[in-house]
């Protein structure tokens, strides 16, 4: 029973490894076929820029991988996203102070983070109800707080807080990269060295037996959703310091992109399984196919459709892989 | 003096299943058996000991302390576990997550992962489980899942251990296994309530057997000595003369032509497997290391193909799937459609036979003319809900007899029943039999079902190492000692 393997073999049978590795090489394929069909793709400039926006996808499906693992979704993030960009907008555009402005976005959208967790966890309503309901009402605080307008420009005094999220570039990488890089070793941290991250995999794995065993699936919940809010926001805020302006339709199908992003890379929908890691690839494919097929020249609809395929390939691999028993080998 | 785990005195509740002055008493150290002879209040009784919960007479002291009274019940739950209908594993997760992290009383934030491991190698290793701390729960088979929820028991601190119908899970090559752990650990000072309803799974492990029916324990036997006999008394009255009538019955009818047959089978586990069946025979395979169940059904059905051999007649899935029908291990939940009328549910295997079924009322209509007085006024019902656990057997057996398929496979028929219902589940069988449709018992244990075979293969490891007609089944009694220990 306890064979030896070698320290690949340990690594590549870790929990959802292989999703990662098989999105990782799909990602370095893509990646070249790129390089070969277009030397725009391949320059210095739109490398940089590349990483640049896969950033705040990555971000995103952070925050949305928290939620899966548990077996829900959450289908506000796109609307957090823009609530959390038009609130801080508004405030900089009026001369609050850019720091005080976004910890004002920070609370509304843990504000809604929390209504998320409270209607999932304790009320019961279905995730894809409840974050529908949430989409709709974030989206609306976002049209609200300026008016039904776009924001102005958030102002001179608001460039350091732009520069911070967006501008600044250290040892040739973008902050927002560093931004989405830091966060995520925080929040893989969280998910796979405590106790916390283990019973998110336990609710998302079956969740009677999680409460059988004394995990508190309400805690655990509304924490997934308040960091899924926190990663939102995080989004938002990098997309105004990116225009320097707030768009009432900030992260409109960001959700979407949060979701194929986290498929991709191996969290499952259905809960339970998937590692963060997998996120950082699933991102890259996303951000490679939309900035990579904009440069060979294909239409905005061509690339839709191919995006949508390979997110419902993903999710059918996943299922398949769930699902479908293994025919076992006569001995 | 030995120490106290669970009393409960004079139990008495009338709603939600109902218990009739019910006394028990369990000490530490000990493995306590209860035999049902009716599952009716069982599920109560558990519920009460795990759960403060109100009652209406009586009073519950856990560990020696009062912890429920009819003047006050808390609501709070006593530390128990309980295996066999609920598990506490998570699949996706490692052993020694299972076991060290996933629990109360774990602390610390940021797991150490190494020391749980190793801690979880030497309590592995202590008794005998030759697992790695890494695997994860998903790919372990029956029994080593019950032993990890038995461990995890112990290692939380539990006090008390339930182990609620567990035996229908394991082999009969698993069962000694396990029941030599459950002593072992009482030995140390674990304290189990084995519930289960065949006195020969019971009586080799229990230290006192109390026998449960008509919502109490109507009796508590304690001297090893004498419990066979007591038992085999009730047990007789219960079981043993309602299986030796349906027998007879059966034996009246002549078998009929071969309707399946299956040659140098192999597929998995399946090696070179070959049987038939003919028409009005009822044929128990025996899978005693309880590794082909699920894979044979999958080649019956026609889901899968033989690697080598055939099975004969040649039929594509669809068709397969009309002429060989599955009654899966607790058909209630797996079969039926509790929101569908009686009638509907009872049509649903007739109508994939026949074309615009639904479509037409007078097939229904003729449905329910033919079987109202066999079935009775639940045939009426509008919905599966509320009816009892007798007439929804009842049905998932009448849709076979009625849309008369040629084989009907029934997988372990008389898991998590009562004595009372097995007899009847029995008779159910019979009728099968007397309608002309072979029956195939896929069973991993022997006890009930041998009654009523009239041929019996015996499979280990998925090959068929023994075949028995009806004359020679005293010979497997003999080989078995661990099922038939008389």
């Amino acid at each position: 029973m306890n064979e030896k393997k070698s320290w690949l073999g340990r690594a590549l049978s870790a929990r959802g490894v292989q999703s990662v590795v098989t999105a990782a090489l799909g990602f370095v394929l893509l990646f070249i076929i790129f390089c070969i069909l277009s030397p725009q793709f391949r320059s210095g400039n739109n490398i940089q820029n590349l990483f640049r926006q896969i950033a705040p996808t990555m971000i995103i499906g952070i925050g949305q991988g928290f939620v899966l693992i548990t077996g829900n979704i959450d289908l506000s993030i796109g609307s957090v996203v823009g609530m959390a960009c038009m609130t801080a907008g508004t405030l900089m555009s009026n001369g609050v102070n850019p720091w005080v402005s976004c910890l004002i976005a920070l609370v509304m959208s843990l504000a809604i983070g929390l209504v998320n967790g409270v209607l999932v966890a304790k009320v019961g309503l279905p995730s894809f109800i409840a974050t529908l309901g949430t989409m709709t009402l974030a989206r609306g605080l976002a049209q609200l707080v300026n008016n039904n307008h776009n924001t102005n420009f958030i102002g001179n005094t608001a460039q350091g807080f732009r520069d911070m999220l967006y501008y600044n570039n250290f040892l040739g990488i973008y902050s927002t990269v560093w931004i989405a890089v830091i966060l995520w070793v925080i929040l893989w941290f969280l998910l796979s060295k405590t106790r916390t991250g283990r019973h998110i995999y336990a609710v998302g794995s079956n969740l009677d037996a999680a409460k059988l065993s004394g995990v508190n699936a309400f805690h655990t919940i509304l924490i997934t959703y308040m960091v899924s809010a926190f990663c939102s926001c995080l989004c938002g805020l990098v997309l105004l310091a990116s225009a320097g302006m707030g768009t009432m339709d900030a992260g409109t199908t960001y959700e979407m992109y949060a979701v194929a992003a986290c498929v991709i890379g191996g969290i499952s929908t259905l809960g339970g399984t998937g590692i963060l890691a997998g996120v950082i690839p699933g991102a890259g494919i996303w951000g490679i196919l939309q900035n990579g097929l904009q440069f060979v020249g294909a239409p905005v609809a061509l690339r839709n459709i191919i995006i949508g395929i390979i997110v419902i390939a993903a999710v059918m691999l996943d299922v398949v892989a769930r699902t479908g028993r293994k025919k076992p080998k006569a001995k | 003096m030995r120490e106290e785990i669970l009393r409960m005195e004079h139990i008495l509740c009338t709603e939600g299943g109902a218990l009739n002055y019910l006394s028990l008493q369990i000490f530490r150290g000990e493995i306590y058996g209860i035999l049902c002879l009716e599952n009716q209040g069982i599920d109560k009784l558990v519920e009460l000991i795990c759960w403060n919960r109100p009652m209406e007479n009586g009073q519950v002291f856990f560990g020696e302390k009062l912890v429920n009274s009819v003047q006050e019940s808390s609501g709070t739950r006593n530390k128990v576990t309980v295996i066999g209908r609920q598990s506490r594993l998570i699949d996706g997760l490692t052993l020694a997550d299972n076991l060290f992290v996933i629990r109360e009383g774990f602390r610390r934030h940021v797991i150490p992962d190494r020391a749980v491991q190793t801690e979880t190698a030497s309590v592995l290793k202590q008794y005998g489980v030759e697992l790695s701390p890494k695997t994860r729960v998903k790919d372990l088979g029956n029994y080593h899942r019950l032993v990890l929820e038995v461990l995890k028991s112990v290692i939380v601190g539990d006090r008390l251990t339930i182990l609620w119908e567990i035996s229908d899970l394991l082999s009969a090559e698993e069962l000694p296994r396990f029941h030599s752990l459950i002593r072992r650990l009482a030995d140390q000072g674990s304290t189990f309530l084995y519930i289960y309803s065949h006195h020969e799974v019971l009586r080799p492990v229990c230290d006192r057997i109390a026998i449960f029916k008509g919502n109490t324990i109507e009796k508590v036997l304690t001297v090893q000595s004498t419990i066979r006999e007591q038992i085999q008394t009730v047990y007789a009255r219960y079981c043993y003369e309602k299986f030796i009538s349906i027998r007879k019955d059966m034996e009246e009818k002549p078998r009929g032509s071969e309707v399946l047959c299956l040659q140098k089978v192999s597929f998995g586990n399946i090696h070179e497997l070959s049987f038939s069946i003919t028409k009005g025979e009822n044929l128990l395979l025996f899978d005693q290391s309880n590794t082909i169940l699920d894979e044979l059904i999958e080649l019956l059905l026609g889901r899968e193909t033989p690697e080598s051999g055939n099975i004969y007649p040649v039929l594509s899935a669809k068709t397969r799937g009309k002429t060989i029908a599955v009654i899966q291990r607790n058909p209630v939940s797996s079969t039926l459609f509790p929101e569908l009328s009686y009638l509907e549910n009872l049509c649903f295997p007739l109508a994939e036979k026949v074309p615009y079924f639904w479509q037409k009322v007078k097939f229904r209509r003729s449905v329910l003319r033919e079987y109202r007085e066999e079935i009775g006024p639940v045939i009426n019902a509008g919905n599966l809900y509320g009816l009892s656990t007798k007439e929804l057997y009842t049905l998932v057996y009448y849709r076979y007899l009625i849309s008369k398929p040629d084989v009907v496979v029934c997988v372990q028929p008389f898991a998590e029943l009562d004595m009372y219902l097995r007899g009847y589940v029995g008779e159910l069988m019979s009728r099968l039999h007397r309608n002309g449709t072979a029956v195939l018992v896929l069973n991993t244990e022997l006890y009930d079902t041998l009654y009523i075979a009239d041929r019996l293969i015996q499979v280990e490891h998925g090959r068929i190492i023994g075949e028995y007609t009806r004359e020679c089944f005293d010979e497997v009694k003999l080989a078995q000692p661990v099922i038939f220990p008389d």
